[in-house]
């Protein structure tokens, strides 16, 4: 090898040296970056036999996909399980916890103290009344938690919505930055922050959606879901989602009122086990059309209880067949065929409403035009035993052990609350999960202490190239000057 | 050779850090209410019991108010009938006082007498506890019989223009005993029913069955009025009559004293039994107290315990952080 050859050896390493040096000042700069991978330069010796010196071959840009992976399905699980946690949460705070006053169970103890106390003393038209605003507020809190639930509904819609528009946005991202990173690999140039940013589009996609990615050709990747859908494979699908604006009972997504997920125009099955579930979006869909429902049926199924207890049949003997009882669906006769959202519609019978002159009749039957003694507790204590008899309930959404009014009220409760204490167990478990996993992948991020060490021996190689520059430019000087 | 990045050293002690400062919030609260801060999951979901136990102690409360109520009407019951045996038991042994009716003038004092005896009981009858009517029935808005005038206007009426004695017997037992008669038909203002039985707890009930058109507050009234009326001037029956009557008045007045005896005996049972009750409920209430604190509560001392070692194990991991963070090859160049 020549002085030149010698020369130029001294320069390729004196590049590849400065090149190192910038990818340790990159690589440290991002030590706080989460989705960044650590970037290491590939060195290989000239294999050109004349021309000596280094040669770059690449920038190589660290990642586990396999812990990558994990991390993303254990990010798809703890977004599913938080999703179920906050529904269970908001709809126990809905019920209320029995020992409070403001909760149904308390509700109907309410009524019952009041029923007690007007029974022992009939002709206090105050006691009657504390009877009509008792009985009142527990049709009030069937409204209102009815409203909740159909509430829940709506916002599990409104969320679904917005997944989809993300989903979307991000599946372009995707593309493009395929397209980008082939290109660049292509011309030659460093892809790795369009990698580390399509590591990040992809993440927010794996908490939506439990997803696989694909390596395809020239450093493309494929996105699928793990229960089989193609989010992306060389183009990014299309998914489609109507919003739909109020909610109400009878509106499902079994009858068509409520809107499905297509996917490039073709509807797919949503049910727990389709191709999208498994995520947050997975867990909005079971919201509206599983979870949200099926406790709705449930309350349903209790009101109608309230009304059937107190109708013709029951203590009331002044209620003729077919009339209308203590409590109405809005101000109608209670039909089967009409189940469907009875929460929100019971109300009491407006003849005894709190504070109106028709008090008395809570006394003596809706059916009389007379009043009759006013120290005729018959019906008042009939109304109070009815409240504690043990009925089987008609609905088919209850089960069909006869219980006790408020025994209905507590099952119902503890059913929620039940709910919300196991999805608090599934959530740690998966937090913990991902945590674990979360850790691992961070372990192989830049670690500053390596890159210091790298640093130092970047900067001898550099001086011991600079030495050998200056040595072979005064061996030339010393021959020019022959 | 592996690295281990800056990111995973702290990511975990901050981890760490947040869940112990939550439970360490959680037992604090504890700690200072004594109960549990998440009842629903210390009973792992299932509320049934807690519900029942919360839903008795309002029951309960409630029935020691109408029970209270119960006691002060039916002590009221028994200091009125008290008000009623008295008087008519002393009269009635004056009133069959066959010698001292001998003497001219006394038939017409004992008739006086008799007569302020009549204004006592019907006013007793008359009396309300706490704004209801104590023998009325279901009626306790109103009064179960009207007053003196009234009823010796109408029975003198009655028996106005007779002059046996078995006869002017006859027509005062028929206005107050016989159905349709003038006490049914127009003296007696009170219901037709008893007072509806009083829930006493949810199993036991009382039943308060006094009222005026009783036969026994029949009999009293019919025997008050007849001594009464005996000497009314306006009936102007002969002395005889007058002192059959009286006499007659008189035995049948010492006749109902048993029935006043056993009705009263029964309202006594029946005051102690409520007493009993309301002494029961009060210790249910108390062993239901008992059994809430028992399933939400949770020990002072473990919850303590627990609590210092959370802070000590919270001390630890911020020495451990403070120590690693500054453990880096940048500190040292």
């Amino acid at each position: 090898m020549s002085l030149s050859g010698a020369l130029n050896a001294a320069v390729s390493g004196l590049t590849a040296t400065a090149r190192s040096a910038g990818l340790v000042s990159n690589n440290v700069s991002n030590a706080l970056t989460e989705s960044y991978g650590r970037r290491e330069l590939h060195l290989s010796s000239n294999p050109l036999m004349d021309a000596g010196g280094v040669r770059i071959d690449g920038i190589i840009r660290h990642v586990n996909p396999v812990v990558l992976g994990d991390r993303r399905l254990a990010d798809a699980d703890v977004s599913l399980a938080e999703t179920e946690l906050a529904f269970s949460s908001r709809l126990e705070a809905a019920f209320g916890d029995p020992t409070s006053d403001g909760s149904l169970a308390g509700r109907v103890t309410a009524l019952q103290s009041a029923l007690v106390l007007a029974a022992s003393n009939p002709a206090s038209s105050l006691r009657l009344n504390e009877v009509s605003t008792t009985a009142n507020a527990l049709v009030g809190k069937f409204n209102e938690i009815g409203n909740a639930i159909q509430q829940e509904r709506m916002r599990a819609d409104e969320r679904i919505a917005a997944h989809v528009t993300t989903l979307n946005d991000a599946l372009q991202q995707v593309q493009e930055l395929n397209a980008s990173i082939s290109t660049a690999v292509h011309v030659g140039r460093d892809p790795s922050a369009l990698q580390d940013q399509r590591q990040r589009v992809i993440d927010t996609i794996a908490q939506l959606v439990p997803v696989r990615v694909v390596p395809r050709d020239r450093n493309a990747v494929a996105i699928i879901t793990t229960r089989g859908g193609v989010l992306l494979d060389g183009r990014a699908a299309e998914i489609g989602f109507s919003e739909s604006g109020v909610i109400a009972p009878h509106m499902t997504f079994e009858n068509g009122l409520l809107s499905g997920i297509t996917i490039n125009g073709r509807a797919i099955p949503i049910s727990e086990g389709g191709p999208l579930s498994g995520g947050s979006l997975g867990a909005e869909l079971a919201i509206r059309d599983r979870h949200a429902v099926e406790l709705q049926e449930k309350l349903d199924g209790v009101a109608r209880d309230l009304i059937e207890r107190f109708g013709p049949g029951g203590p009331d003997i002044t209620l003729a067949p077919g009339a209308l009882g203590l409590f109405t669906d809005q101000g109608t006769v209670f039909d089967p065929a009409n189940e469907t959202g009875l929460a929100l519609r019971i109300r009491l019978n407006e003849l005894v409403a709190p504070d109106q002159e028709g008090i008395w009749r809570l006394r003596d039957g809706l059916g009389t035009g007379v009043e009759g003694d006013v120290g005729n507790a018959s019906l008042l204590n009939g109304l109070k035993d009815q409240l504690a008899s043990q009925l089987a309930p008609a609905s088919t959404s209850l089960d069909s052990r006869a219980r006790s009014f408020a025994g209905l009220a507590t099952q119902i409760t503890s059913g929620v609350a039940y709910d919300r204490v196991q999805a608090e167990r599934v959530v740690g478990f998966a937090t913990a999960e991902r945590n674990a996993l979360h850790e691992l992948e961070l372990s192989e991020g830049v670690d500053t202490d390596l890159e210091l060490q790298a640093l130092m021996r970047i900067e001898q190689a550099y001086q011991a190239n600079a030495r050998v520059i200056t040595v072979i430019d005064d061996l030339m000087k010393t021959i020019l000057n022959i | 050779m592996k690295p281990l990045g800056d990111l995973a050293q702290g990511f975990a002690l901050r981890q760490r850090i947040g869940d112990v400062k939550l439970r360490m919030q959680v037992l604090s609260n504890e700690l200072a209410t004594g109960l549990t801060q998440d009842p629903a999951a210390h009973v792992h979901g299932d509320l049934s019991t807690i519900a029942e136990l919360d839903r008795r102690m309002s029951v309960l409360e409630s029935y020691r108010i109408a029970n209270d109520e119960t006691a002060q009407f039916a002590q009221a019951m028994q200091i009125t009938l008290e008000r009623i045996q008295e008087p008519t038991q002393q009269l009635s042994s004056q009133l069959i006082r066959s010698d001292l009716l001998e003497q001219d003038g006394f038939a017409t004092i004992l008739s006086g007498e008799a007569k302020s005896v009549l204004g006592t009981v019907i006013g007793a009858i008359n009396t309300s506890s706490a704004g209801r009517s104590l023998f009325a029935g279901a009626a306790t808005d109103r009064l179960p019989i009207g007053n003196i005038e009234d009823l010796l206007t109408s029975v003198r009426a009655e028996i106005s223009g007779l002059t046996s004695v078995t006869d002017i017997r006859a027509a005062v037992d028929g206005w107050f005993d016989m159905p349709g008669g003038g006490f049914e038909t127009s003296y007696y203002t009170g219901s037709l029913d008893y007072l509806s039985p009083i829930a006493l707890s949810e199993t036991e009930t009382a039943n308060l069955t006094i009222k005026a058109d009783d036969p026994w507050f029949r009999a009293s009234l019919k025997e008050l009025t007849l001594a009464t009326l005996a000497s009314d001037p306006a009936l102007g029956f002969p002395d005889v009559v007058q002192n059959e009557l009286i006499k007659s008045a008189g035995e049948g007045l010492m006749r109902q004293q048993d029935e006043i005896v056993e009705t009263r005996a029964q309202l006594g049972a029946l005051e102690e039994r409520i007493a009993r009750t309301v002494v029961r409920l009060s210790s249910e209430r108390s062993a239901t107290e008992m059994s809430i604190a028992t399933i939400l509560g949770i020990d002072d001392y473990e919850a303590a315990t627990r609590l210092e070692e959370v802070q000590a194990q919270l001390e630890t991991i911020y020495a451990i952080t403070a120590r690693s963070s500054r453990l880096t090859l940048a500190e040292y160049l």
